[in-house]
């Protein structure tokens, strides 16, 4: 391959395959929910339980260099100009589709939750200083194996109370509980 | 929150690899207590303000356990901070304060894995794999490997549930899959790869890393299938991602509000590659003693909600680390709005590997 800037487009089938049976057989929940502590929390309770019997227990090194070749990718070049597509378009070619969640504070896949308005926090280190943050809810992701990833802070729900174990490395590839 | 302690600059090890060895000032500044405890006020304070119920606090380095003393501080203030301030009503009684350490595993002895034990530490060790891989790029300051130095002490690491982290370079390449599934083999059940984009990795070296990567995905769906449920980061993330119709962002990228970097001399920083003593750098969010710098800050919480630009349309940016992963974007390009070639063609190559393997997985089912 050629080490170069390119994008994906319609990468995958991924958007249309059987994700919950998949998860299920890899021990996966595919629980995905935005500020909706109380549905995660009891979701997550439904852990699937993995398939022991599943036949296609394949060798790991004979049948790997089988999957190399087949792509159904289409790439195109990156454009050196900044190319501005339509919303209308991205959204037609983003594999990152909406949640099903009903609530609004996500569009394209990125929470649009901060507070209209904005709140003042004393600084610890220098008393008078006042530094200006604004507040926000993020969304809770959780599986069974890579549990309680929480970022979900909505001081009114009761509910959201769960254990964060973050993974802060090097690498900021995960949150492993 | 996640707050990141860069205790000291030194190390016991020379990595071809790390990342510090052009950035970090002059290698030997350390955190005095004064910058240590401010730390982890003003983190505390910023946790409470975001109402958030926990405050990890990870020794980070160098190596950490250089500083012994300062993670035997830090445990011992961090915990009395907290039991005030649930005194003083300001968080609840159920507030979580947890321990982590970044680590090159050579200088563990009985005490510290006791004391990891007894304060329920998460360990994230830096072993890239069996010997005559790992010894490939860790080593110690007079060249020799550091495999010999950590091997007596991976059944306490894998008593404690650590997790492996196993760097791959250009020599690395053949033995990749090898050496994650040793590290499995050792009893690790958390173990991810992270390739080191130098700059210097070609279109060759890309095809045979994906040979490994397909053996590892592989690997990986054999052992969850079994009801191993061994978690290999670099497989699990994108397939992942997939199921969930998540991006990378929401579940991996705690800057702005989730994640605080300090370094030795305490400047904030948004994440742990940004941490630096040197003066010379971007994205400085502020610093301990004088508070954040909030327009710095907006220009992170920016990232946050932004899409990249040259990544307009592409299928796969919200599980790609050239656009989702701050950290990565920086260190690869000097900006977090940069988008690396080389990242770019190892995220479509990968991606590609873990989206072939669920097509199959879908067809089967």
């Amino acid at each position: 391959m050629k080490i170069e800037k390119k994008k994906v487009l319609k990468g995958s089938n991924a958007n249309s395959i059987a994700k919950n049976a998949i998860a299920a057989t890899l021990g996966l929940s595919a629980i995905f929910t935005m500020n909706a502590c109380v549905e995660t929390s009891s979701a997550l309770r439904d852990e699937a339980e993995p398939d022991i019997n599943g036949s296609n227990n394949t060798a790991v090194s004979s049948s790997s260099e089988e999957q190399a070749s087949s792509s159904s990718s289409k790439i195109i070049d990156i454009p050196k100009s900044y190319a501005h597509y339509s919303s209308s378009v991205i959204e037609a070619l983003s594999s990152a589709k909406q949640p099903n969640s009903s609530s609004s504070i996500i569009s394209a896949g990125i929470p649009h939750a901060y507070s209209s308005s904005s709140t003042t926090l004393p600084s610890s280190s220098s008393p008078g200083v006042e530094i200006e943050i604004k507040p926000e809810i993020r969304p809770v992701i959780k599986d069974t194996l890579i549990p309680e990833i929480h970022l979900c802070d909505d001081p009114n729900n009761q509910n959201c109370r769960m254990l964060i174990q973050s993974m802060v490395t090097t690498l900021e590839t995960n949150d492993i509980a | 929150m996640n707050l990141v302690l860069c205790l000291t600059e030194q190390c016991n090890l020379r990595c071809t690899y790390c990342y510090y060895k052009e950035t970090q000032a002059d290698r030997k500044t350390v955190m005095d207590d004064a910058t240590l405890e401010q730390a982890i006020r003003i983190a505390l304070d910023r946790t409470i303000f975001f109402k958030q119920q926990y405050l990890n606090i990870t020794f980070f380095g160098g190596e950490p356990l250089l500083r012994r003393d300062a993670i035997y501080k830090g445990v011992g203030f961090a915990k009395a901070l907290v039991a005030n301030a649930i005194d003083e009503g300001r968080i609840e009684k159920d507030f979580n304060l947890k321990f982590a350490v970044n680590t090159n595993g050579t200088l563990f002895d009985d005490e510290f894995f006791d004391f990891c034990e007894r304060e329920k530490f998460r360990i994230y060790l830096s072993l890239d794999g069996p010997e005559h891989h790992h010894d490939i790029a860790r080593r110690t300051v007079n060249g020799t490997g550091s495999f010999k130095a950590i091997e007596k002490n991976i059944p306490r690491f894998v008593k404690l549930d650590a997790v492996a982290l196993s760097t791959i370079t250009r020599p690395h390449i053949d033995t990749v899959f090898e050496s994650v599934k040793w590290l499995h083999e050792q009893g690790f059940q958390s173990l991810t790869t992270s390739v080191d984009f130098d700059g210097k990795w070609s279109g060759e070296d890309f095809d045979r890393l994906a040979i490994q990567y397909q053996k590892m995905a592989l690997y990986w769906k054999e052992c969850r299938k079994k009801g191993d449920k061994v978690f290999i980061g670099t497989i699990h993330d994108k397939v992942k991602l997939a199921l969930i119709n998540s991006r990378y962002r929401l579940y991996s990228c705690h800057v702005y509000n989730g994640a605080i970097g300090v370094s030795t001399n305490g400047n904030i920083f948004p994440c742990t590659r940004f941490i630096t003593s040197n003066s010379n750098t971007r994205y400085v969010q502020g610093n301990v003693f004088t508070g954040f710098d909030e327009t710095a800050c907006e220009e992170i919480r920016e990232f946050l909600d932004s899409d990249k630009k040259e990544c307009e349309g592409c299928d796969i940016r919200y599980r790609c680390c050239a656009h989702e992963c701050a950290c990565t974007s920086f260190y690869t390009t000097g900006s977090i709005e940069g988008v690396s070639p080389e990242v770019c063609t190892h995220e479509r190559m990968l991606t590609e590997i873990c989206d072939t393997l669920l097509e199959q997985l879908d067809s089967r089912i």
